[in-house]
């Protein structure tokens, strides 16, 4: 039959058989014999009934095969050997109670196609949608774990005792109902069957995550989403982003869908953005040592000079007819005491330039600020800046990189003398840190400075703006991003005439300093 | 004015002949300096910013003044104006960190001795104290010249400055005093008592002191 014809193209077409489409070739024959029994015992026997009724059996059987023409074949040929029946045993003239069975097996038969027609038609589209949400499971790239925790919604009830424990034990009813194939490959199993119908809650590395996840089920949320580490096979872990999705407290189905991503991929970019981000601020931390490398000059020479001359004089006072030994003395304990100090200078200049990974931690906030004004302080001197420092006595920590941030304050800092450098007004640098709230910690640095053009401001933190002839404009976006990676902020306010003023908005950090 | 330091420092000098005023932000600086100079019998006077050097009265002994050229407040060369404006004239040696050569030009140009970069040998900074020193003295001894002549001058009467004016003009007597109205015996008298009240042996030395002093022609 054609058919079969049909069907076989379908398969060929890519899609997989199912069970819900039984071969046709196995219908064909039953029916046809039965059809041909039942028309052989319609016409040969004298049986006083409507035998035609039983070709419904035949209608029901074309059913099972999932297609409307077969259906229509079926009925058709049904009817029109119940009326060839009837019109060979009976003719047309005589009306009576042949002609009210026949009509009666005639409605009992379109009864059962159009019955048949409409099954099809209801099973057909649950069919496709069956395969179509087969093929997003079986096909997706993104893990799905399917788990029933239906036992977990009758096991809650009452006040739980011991949290943990309760939250273990819920774990432990959770079954895996199915896991796609990108789930498998992500886990790295081969086979889906070691852990269907286990509480091999696989996911959930950490019991934390677990709890917030069934506090969500149990609050009845419709999703919950977290970032996690889900176990492999091999027991690597694997950084993943989960979201988990909660059937409606009145579905009695109490199937938890699981959509896991993995996000190694992402975390690597975004290691590779932070490692891209440490290079650019090194090179601009490089740069403005650079700027400040004749105060820097200055500042390394002032020592080394004292410990030279302090040297050459105390020989002096050693070779006196009358050596003076108080003094030679003093001018050791100048040298030694300068030469600390130069290298201490050195080595606070070779930290902020040194290309060190990011390291969070925990930093006093007037450290940071006379850490940082210690590496301008001598370019301000120069340029003749008078600084004003005013930094709240107990404040909270901070938590971030000290490179980094010190990198936003001397930048700050240089930005604002470089600013006032033009002018013959009063020029005042103001660096003050104090508490913003509860939480947060500002700290800002103003100037008495030209201020800044309001159609530069929207553009003052992007890259490569700049207003100076050989700045490279890096310098404030750097800051920002800076200011954000430490989940804080940078902005700026200024006032052309009166001078700018940045505020750096940041965290205060949860544990105090030890 | 006594050094600063210890006073033990600077054996058998109850009157130092020379005095180095040190300016440098820098304490160790300062200090270094300090010793070095006193090691070999100067006195010094310490300040951390010009403008303690430009509030204290100056010593009334021959010296110089060390400089750095970068200073809180004031840049060197700038204080060097600010001080000859204020008429201060000791001789000024720079020091300098980076040492530029328009910087040092401009130093030099302002009449500073010398621009030492830091560190410098000590003997270069000595050679360079006493080549200031040299000059102050010699600058000190001019000045005092001038300010006997203009002491002298003041003891004249109003009248004796007019014949002196007119006799270094290279007028006679008799026509100085025709110009003052006065007879030629009075100008004789005057002229004799101006060349002694100023120590003339001659009427040339006369006309130099005119010179020096410059005095208006009548």
């Amino acid at each position: 039959m054609q058919s079969s014809g049909t069907a076989k193209d379908e398969w060929s077409s890519g899609l997989r058989p199912s069970h819900h489409a039984p071969r046709l070739g196995h219908l064909w024959i039953p029916a046809g014999l039965l059809t041909l029994a039942i028309f052989l015992v319609d016409i040969l026997t004298p049986i006083d009934g409507a035998v035609a009724v039983l070709y419904v059996v035949v209608v029901l059987i074309s059913g099972r095969s999932g297609r409307r023409r077969d259906t229509l074949i079926a009925a058709g040929v049904a009817i029109l050997l119940t009326i060839y029946a009837y019109a060979d045993t009976h003719g047309f003239r005589h009306i009576g109670s042949p002609t009210l069975r026949v009509f009666v097996s005639l409605a009992a038969i379109a009864i059962a196609g159009v019955l048949v027609l409409q099954g099809q038609t209801a099973a057909g589209a649950l069919l496709r949608s069956e395969r179509r949400y087969r093929r997003m499971f079986d096909a997706s790239r993104i893990g799905i774990v399917e788990e029933d925790w239906r036992a977990i919604r009758s096991a809650v009830g009452g006040a739980p005792q011991d949290r943990d424990a309760t939250v273990r034990r819920l774990r432990g009813l959770i079954r895996i109902v199915d896991v796609n194939p990108a789930m498998l490959v992500m886990l790295g199993w081969d086979t889906a069957a070691p852990i269907i119908g286990t509480a091999h809650n696989f996911l959930m590395v950490s019991e934390r995550i677990f709890a917030e996840t069934l506090d969500a089920y149990l609050r009845g949320d419709a999703f919950f989403e977290a970032e996690a580490e889900i176990m492999r096979a091999n027991g690597n872990t694997l950084p993943a982003l989960l979201s988990i999705t909660f059937p409606p407290r009145e579905d009695p189905d109490g199937t938890v869908l699981i959509f896991v991503v993995d996000t190694t991929e992402r975390r690597q970019a975004q290691h590779a953005l932070l490692r891209a981000q440490a290079e650019l601020a090194h090179a601009a931390r490089t740069a403005t040592l650079g700027e400040l490398s004749a105060s820097i000059a200055h500042e390394v020479n002032q020592p080394l000079m004292a410990v030279v001359t302090s040297g050459e004089a105390g020989l002096r006072w050693l070779r006196r007819d009358e050596p003076d030994l108080a003094e030679v003395e003093q001018s050791i304990t100048r040298i030694v005491a300068e030469g600390r100090r130069a290298s201490q200078i050195v080595a606070r200049i070779r930290s902020f330039v040194k290309k060190a990974p990011v390291q969070m931690e925990l930093l006093d906030v007037a450290t940071l600020v006379e850490d940082s004004v210690l590496l301008v302080e001598s370019e301000l001197s120069t340029v003749h800046v008078v600084l004003d420092r005013a930094v709240a006595p107990g404040l909270p920590a901070l938590r971030g990189d000290r490179i980094q941030l010190q990198q936003i304050l001397v930048n700050l800092m240089v930005n604002a003398s470089q600013a006032m450098a033009a002018q013959s007004a009063p020029r005042r640098l103001r660096i003050a840190a104090h508490r913003d709230g509860e939480d947060r910690i500002l700290i800002t640095v103003g100037d008495t400075g030209p201020g800044i053009a309001p159609e530069d401001l929207p553009r003052l933190f992007e890259p490569f703006f700049t207003t100076r002839q050989e700045g490279l404009g890096m310098g404030l976006a750097i800051c920002r991003t800076t200011a954000e990676a430490h989940g804080g902020r940078l902005a700026v306010e200024s006032c052309q005439g009166e001078g700018t003023a940045f505020i750096l908005r940041l965290p205060a950090a949860e544990t105090e300093l030890a | 004015m006594m050094p600063s330091g210890k006073s033990g420092a600077t054996p058998a000098k109850p009157t130092p002949e020379a005095m180095i005023i040190i300016v440098d932000d820098d304490a160790a600086v300062r200090e270094s300096l300090d010793s070095l100079f006193r090691s070999v019998g100067f006195a010094t006077r310490l300040h951390a910013a010009p403008a303690e050097l430009l509030a204290a009265p100056l010593p009334d002994l021959p010296g110089c003044i060390i400089l750095d050229v970068r200073l809180p407040g004031i840049s060197g060369l700038d204080l060097q104006g600010e001080l000859a404006r204020s008429g201060i004239a000791l001789p000024i040696i720079f020091m300098t960190g980076h040492g530029d050569i328009p910087m040092s030009v401009r130093a030099m140009k302002a009449g500073a001795v010398d621009f030492l970069a830091k560190p410098f040998r000590d003997q270069d900074m000595l050679d360079a104290a006493s080549v200031a020193i040299t000059r102050d003295r010699q600058r000190r001894r001019e000045t005092q010249a001038v300010d006997g002549l203009r002491a002298r001058y003041e003891t004249l009467t109003a009248r004796e400055r007019e014949v002196m004016v007119h006799v270094v003009d290279g007028l006679m007597n008799k026509q100085v005093a025709g110009r003052l109205g006065l007879s030629e015996i009075t100008v004789k008298i005057h002229r004799g008592n101006a060349m002694r009240k100023m120590l003339a042996r001659s009427l040339a030395e006369l006309v130099r002191q005119a010179e020096t002093l410059g005095l208006p022609r009548p």
